[in-house]
């Protein structure tokens, strides 16, 4: 397959590859945030394909062949968050018509299947990786929580001391893409931190 | 700690890459030991002595010692 080779490709080549695939991604992100049901459809299509390229150019970037594991990463990653946005957009609204608690509840926690199928994807990637690139995810996992942590611990220090008001929902609910965001800046700069010189 | 990957993968010809898919491990890795930012396990340390037809003290040599 065509991305296994990427990686042989010219420079300027990976480069444009991974230029186009954020950029297909930017497209994949707005078209999803327009809410039209076209743009729903083109907006998922986009998405599906962005992010394998993402995932794939990137490597090709740092000069990395693409692996079986990246190939099941991606297999378990994508499929998941395009459920993970379809339940969004058109399931989970409908607890707030629902009145039978259980199914309320049912209908609340329904995000959490494919985000749990996501996740074991990812668990999965990172146990199939080697020793060096284990350790940096354990650094990123580490960092992430206490920065998460730290954030967390001030913010609630400011909302004790009725200093800021904050919607506890929110709060608990932006924890885990926090997590999820400061763990990727903590790879990257990890991946940074071993590059080549 | 020194070793000595680098001039027995340039001995055999091969690129990072390639040493790397031969060890089963990225060619970040593979960089990163030859540079000296990472010293591997045992396991990988003997694997790569294996491949090399090395003795594992000859490959990684301990720098504090005299």
């Amino acid at each position: 397959m065509f991305v296994k080779r990427m990686v042989d490709w010219p420079r300027w080549q990976r480069w444009a590859a991974l230029g186009a695939s954020a950029c297909l991604y930017a497209l994949a992100c707005w078209l999803l945030i327009r809410g039209s049901t076209a743009g729903v459809v083109l907006g998922l299509l986009a998405f599906g394909i962005s992010m394998p390229l993402l995932s794939y150019s990137s490597r090709a970037v740092i000069n990395e062949r693409n692996r079986e594991i990246d190939h099941r990463l991606t297999r378990g990653f994508v499929p998941p968050m395009i459920l993970y946005m379809l339940v969004m957009l058109y399931v989970w609204p409908l607890h707030k018509h629902e009145s039978v608690v259980w199914l309320k509840a049912v209908i609340a926690l329904l995000p959490m299947v494919p985000l749990t199928w996501a996740m074991v994807a990812v668990v999965r990637f990172v146990l199939g990786c080697d020793e060096l690139e284990r350790r940096q995810h354990l650094e990123a996992t580490g960092i992430s929580a206490l920065v998460v942590g730290l954030v967390s611990a001030a913010l609630g220090f400011l909302v004790a001391a009725k200093l800021i008001k904050v919607d506890g929902g929110l709060m608990l609910l932006l924890v885990f893409p926090a997590l999820c965001m400061v763990y990727g800046l903590v790879c990257g700069w990890n991946k940074w931190r071993y590059r080549a010189r | 700690m020194k070793n000595r990957v680098r001039e027995l993968r340039e001995k055999h010809a091969w690129s990072q890459a390639e040493l790397g898919e031969r060890l089963d491990v990225s060619r970040q890795t593979i960089n990163a030991i030859e540079t000296g930012k990472y010293d591997p396990s045992l396991p990988l340390a003997f694997k790569i002595a294996r491949l090399f037809g090395s003795r594992i003290e000859t490959i990684f040599l301990d720098g504090e010692a005299r």
